[in-house]
């Protein structure tokens, strides 16, 4: 057996996250493997197989928040949890329990009063009896469960035609691998006095309603086993600052603005000075927006995606697709309805124009200064990380996948990501030919602007991120703002007019309609500088079914995109009316 | 000695929950005034407005196999906000009949500054002030026209009482938590379960509570007082063969951490847990049955809260989905004449045990009051908040809610008492006459109970339910009582309440919490046990899930 052994930094075998707890490497991996080696030679029940294959997954993670209103914390909290994950699969490699959902118990869970064993919080104390006996519990649990699962896919596909072959599972070299990295202290009084310092600003900003500023700090260190020989630890730590505001036109409108930085380390937050900046550039951004015009018209012609905006717009609509999903089958057959499936047939094809490249660059740490959340060394399944070229010269060339093979996708790319499948540190590379400095790229949209006899192009430079709409935005304005219902909707938080003159006019609440992927093979020219963006990505296959995380931290880089044809609109409802009553900040105004 | 180990303090503290409130009751009352007066040109304004701020300081440790499975400390500051347009007479609250949703919801929680940053505070009262207004004429509006669309009212009462001003400012109390102690003593106790591999579930925690409670109205009330509560739970859980799942559970109260039980005696309590659970998981099952049985007194005390209490939360009296069960009763026999009822959350001790339904004033700013609600037999009062019903214009401080939810009329401090009471002997001796002349072979004793529920709607069967944790058949011929499992307590409370025989001399107390439309809000419920003619039982709902297949992995040595 070949054992590829890594130690980035190795400290000792006790070892504490931020000092609030201490664990034994070794006493956790001895319960997890003693418990393995009896579960997959003893655990069966009469008729049914023995399980072919388990794996442990054990994460101790603390997580930190405070969050400030107007100078004073609102919230407060720091915990820690622990807790395991078991993947244990009846069959065998080519045909096992997984890749099936049960509607019943997917849905609506076992009415049977059964042990938990997906996210199954155990004791942070991590002594090698408390593992064992919650192990003990959910591999049992699980087993039951899977054994039946796997009983019910069998009788489904007896009574189906299935032409796919496809293995449920890909065989891989175990190897052990250790990232074991100091955690950075989070000093909770000191980032109180920070978020307090920032969030005081809006103060001065009297014609936002509501507003807050938050930061989190979240280390984890992951322990995982499987019976395949895999062994790792992984330590993994993110830092996020999000500034959200709120206000209401006078025609009552919800008009929002935010701002977030993701730094992987606490010491990476920009400076006091930088984000009084900008925190006091949000507010008057919003300030500033209440009082323009909306777009009269739905406009469709050349848009601009510039910084931050062209990255989220690549986020929320080009990097979903990019990502290998097997179809689940069900009682009701194989369902391959997942508005994230379109890429999946589509390998050999041309998905952006020929002078665009896109890249996983997991390996990458930062890029021109900034830390990316996107780099990890370890994926969820043990294997190294490693880069892939996704899309060379406009041609789609592969999907980032794990271990769970699809039709097109038949390898891991070492991209299992809190729990499933999931894109990393995504680069959209151009060629020279088509890079055009910022003024070079108005004039190019100017001049689609005037051969469509358009009064004005675009430029979209803050997209709402959707992490940020549901967490932030919705919360603080009390569930005015309004979240795009329907695909191909983006929010705008920052967009201008763009006249042919050259004046630029802020626009008021406008959203993108009717994106779809197949504009992205419509960019016509790109910016020279790359704009780098880490962000909270959703998971790209739902937390529900993987049992992983709701949010993966992933980064973009890409230059400004110009857009040959996109559509903008207004935003459009039964608004509620604004407050009747004055802000008591503006008293004695 | 954990009784060492915390600290019960009347004076302020450095890092206290306990500030300076003065700066706060201002800081409402000038958003309140503001509000007011901006809204008086309104087409429907305002007439009444409270703010009610709920600072809380929590501490929750939890412990499971010997090791801690979570530890937290928070201070936060919640809002909650009644504000009401129209009049006392008809107001924005007034039911509106025939609509399915009648949700109780105030909207959640809203959370403030737990520092006294007042243009913080003012800021985020204002913007929901606003929406609650709004959201109060949209339903105002609404109920006046379902008024005339329907026939006329049963209970022609005001939507609101008026109460007097109070001008109040309590006793500061608070307390520390020592965290490192509790969390070892914690390990230490739960750490006992892992020497039982056949207890599959073990949880072992504490939860400490200190809530200041700042009340300002339109009407001129300005109060501060405080509330505390300790709480240490211990939860055990073992599967019969047959896949039943036996949980059992102990809970202790107290005002202070100090007032808890000691590690010694939580170990003792443990010790005893394990053995009952063992003999449980052994037990044979009981079959579903009619006859008589006794309730210990902590049983019977859950039963007259979810038969009896929850049909006397006045505002229901008022709801015409309601069955209204005792609407027509005051003044009439409806239990045995040896029975008294009495709510009084002013009471802070019986028999030496700490009642959780204690409090000073209740979440609509009226002083609690006790209520005798049965006097031996016959039915004197319901328990009233702020919402009048025929014959009982005011609130006698039961307006209960669970900080985000809309205060309604609650349960408090349930205390039974009895003039026919009976030893212990006695009362079984009583129950084996019963099963006898009904021919029956055996009767049953419900020991411990987990809680209960009950409906109280018109659509649904009035039944309650009981759920027995521990249960013994008691045979006529006096062969030793059998411990028996799953099984639930069932009926519908006139008929029961006919065949309550007799009571014992003891006393049991439960406190919990009671959840229910408002939110949940801490009770106790004590009562003699009971000796009742005759009781229904059902079987209990039954895990199918086979116990582990594996035997528990050996423990090793830590040391």
């Amino acid at each position: 057996m070949k054992k590829i052994i890594i130690v980035i930094l190795f400290i000792s075998t006790s070892f504490a996250i931020a000092q609030e707890f201490k664990y034994n490497k070794d006493e956790i991996f001895r319960a997890m493997k003693d418990e393995i080696d009896r579960s997959m030679k003893d655990l069966k029940l009469e008729s049914l197989q023995k399980p072919y294959y388990i794996a442990y997954t054990l994460k101790l993670r603390k997580s930190s928040n405070i969050k400030s209103s107007l100078g004073s914390v609102i919230d407060s909290n720091s915990f820690v949890y622990a807790s395991i994950n078991v993947d244990l699969r009846v069959g065998n490699y080519k045909l096992d329990n997984s890749n099936f959902f049960d509607v019943g118990l997917g849905f609506f869970g076992s009415t049977d009063d059964e042990e938990v064993f997906k996210n199954r919080r155990i004791p942070y104390g991590l002594s090698y009896n408390s593992i064992r006996r919650e192990l003990w519990l959910a591999t049992d649990a699980a087993y039951k469960q899977n054994s039946e699962i796997y009983s019910k896919k069998l009788s489904v596909m007896q009574n189906r035609v299935l032409k796919d072959t496809t293995y449920d599972f890909l065989q891989v070299e175990p190897s052990v691998n250790y990232n074991i990295q100091d955690v950075p202290y989070f000093d909770m009084k000191q980032n109180a006095e920070l978020v307090n310092t920032l969030s005081a600003i809006f103060k001065d900003y009297k014609d936002i309603y509501s507003s807050s500023v938050s930061i989190e700090n979240v280390p984890e260190i992951t322990f995982y086993f499987n019976s395949e020989g895999m062994k790792y630890i992984n330590t993994d730590y993110y830092t996020g600052i999000e500034v959200g505001c709120f206000t209401q036109n006078n025609d009552g409108m919800p008009l929002g603005n935010f701002y977030s930085n993701y730094s992987v380390n606490p010491k990476d937050i920009p400076s006091l000075d930088s984000l009084k900046s900008a925190v006091n550039g949000t507010a008057q951004i919003l300030t500033n927006t209440c009082k323009s015009e909306i777009i009269d018209e739905p406009y469709s012609g050349p848009v601009i995606f510039a910084g931050q905006a062209a990255a989220e717009l690549i986020a929320q609509q080009f990097a979903p697709q990019l990502v290998a999903i097997r179809p689940i089958m069900s009682e009701g057959g194989v369902s391959t309805d997942n508005r994230n499936s379109i890429f999946q047939n589509k390998i050999g094809g041309r998905v952006l124009p020929e002078f665009l490249s896109l890249k996983a660059l997991p390996t990458i740490k930062d890029y021109e200064g900034t830390n990316l959340l996107g780099y990890f060394q370890i994926d969820d399944d043990g294997l190294k990380s490693k880069d892939v070229e996704i899309v060379k010269n406009g041609f789609l060339k592969t999907l980032l996948s794990d271990r769970v093979p699809t039709r097109r996708v038949k390898q891991s790319a070492a991209h299992k990501r809190g729990g499933a499948p999931m894109y990393s540190t995504l680069q959209l590379f151009s060629e020279k030919s088509k890079e055009l400095n910022d003024k070079q790229l108005e004039q190019k949209m100017l001049k689609l602007v005037k051969d469509r006899e358009l009064p004005y192009g675009i430029i979209v430079k803050k997209i709402v991120n959707q992490n940020i709409m549901y967490t932030t935005l919705y919360r603080t304005s009390g569930g005015l703002f309004q979240i795009p219902r329907g695909d191909g909707k983006l929010a705008v938080a920052e967009a201008y007019k763009v006249y042919p003159n050259g004046k630029k006019e802020l626009i008021r609440g406008a959203e993108i309609n009717n994106l779809s992927v197949s504009l992205f093979k419509d960019i016509l020219f790109t910016g020279k500088k790359s704009y780098a963006l880490n962000l909270l990505a959703p998971s790209v296959i739902s937390s529900y079914i993987s049992g992983g995380d709701q949010y993966v931290g992933a980064s973009i880089i890409t230059p400004d995109l110009l857009f040959e044809d996109v559509e903008v609109k207004s935003i459009e409802g039964s608004f509620q009316k604004p407050p009747l009553m004055s802000n008591p900040l503006s008293k004695g105004e | 000695m954990i009784r060492k180990n915390v600290v019960f303090l009347s004076l302020l503290l450095s890092f206290s929950i306990a500030n300076a409130s003065d700066v706060l009751i201002k800081g409402l009352q000038d958003e309140m005034n503001r509000t007011m007066n901006l809204l008086k040109g309104e087409e429907i304004p305002p007439y009444y407005i409270a703010y009610n701020v709920t600072t809380l300081k929590k501490v929750n440790i939890s412990s499971k196999n010997g090791s801690i499975l979570s530890s937290a400390s928070s201070k936060n500051r919640i809002l909650d906000i009644d504000l009401r347009v129209g009049d006392y007479k008809f107001d924005n609250t007034h039911i509106i009949r025939g609509n399915p949703i009648q949700f109780n919801f105030a909207g959640g929680a809203i959370q403030l500054p737990s520092e006294d940053n007042i243009p913080a505070i003012q800021n985020i009262i204002w913007n929901n002030t606003d929406k609650r207004f709004r959201a109060a004429v949209e339903r105002y509006k609404k109920a006046e026209t379902n008024q005339k669309v329907k026939v006329s009212e049963e209970d022609n009462s005001p939507d609101f009482s008026k109460e007097e001003a109070i001008d109040y400012n309590g006793n500061v109390k608070d307390f520390d938590v020592n965290i490192p102690q509790w969390e070892a003593m914690l390990k230490r106790v739960s750490a006992k379960f892992l020497n039982f591999p056949w207890i599959l579930s073990n949880n072992v925690f504490l939860q400490t509570e200190v809530q200041k409670k700042v009340f300002v109205n339109t009407e001129g009330s300005k109060m501060t007082w405080y509330e505390t509560n300790a709480r240490l739970f211990i939860i055990a859980e073992t599967k019969a063969d047959d896949g039943m799942s036996l949980p059992l559970y102990r809970s202790y109260f107290s005002f202070a951490p100090d007032g808890l039980p000691t590690e010694e005696q939580v170990s003792k309590e443990i010790d005893k847990m394990i053995e009952l659970l063992n003999e449980l998981r052994k037990a044979p099952m009981a079959e579903t049955y009619s006859g008589p049985a006794i309730l210990s007194g902590e049983a019977a005390g859950v039963f007259f809260h979810e038969i009896f209490g929850h049909r006397v939360e006045g505002h229901r009296e008022k709801d015409p989905n309601s069955s209204q069960t005792f609407k027509k009763s005051v003044g009439k026999l409806i239990m045995p004449d040896f029975i008294s009822i009495m709510f009084d959350p002013t009471r802070k001790l019986l028999n030496n045990t700490e009642l959780s339904g204690y409090y000073e004033y209740d979440n609509e700013g009226v002083k609690a009051e006790k209520v005798l609600s049965v006097d031996k037999g016959v039915f004197k009062s319901f328990l009233m908040s702020r919402s009048p019903i025929e014959d009982f214009p005011h609130s006698n401080g039961h307006g209960r809610a669970q900080a985000g939810f809309n205060p309604v009329s609650r349960q408090s401090n349930l205390i039974v008492e009895s003039t026919h009471q009976v030893s212990q002997d006695s009362l079984i001796k009583l129950l084996q006459l019963q099963i006898k002349e009904q021919n029956k072979e055996y009767g049953f004793y419900f020991a411990e109970v987990s809680g209960g529920f009950t409906f109280t709607n018109r659509t649904i069967p009035n039944a309650f339910n009981v759920t027995p944790l521990v249960v013994y058949k008691i045979f006529a011929d006096g062969r030793p009582k059998e411990l028996v499992r799953g099984v639930d307590l069932i009926g519908t409370p006139l008929t029961t309440f006919k065949n309550i025989l007799a009571t014992g001399d003891d006393r049991g107390i439960f406190n919990g919490i009671c959840g229910a439309e408002s939110g949940g809000v801490p009770v106790s419920a004590s009562s003699p046990s009971l000796l009742i003619s005759n009781i229904e039982v059902q079987k209990k709902q039954k895990s199918q899930a086979k116990p582990p297949i594996l035997e528990s992995p050996k423990l090793i040595d830590n040391n």
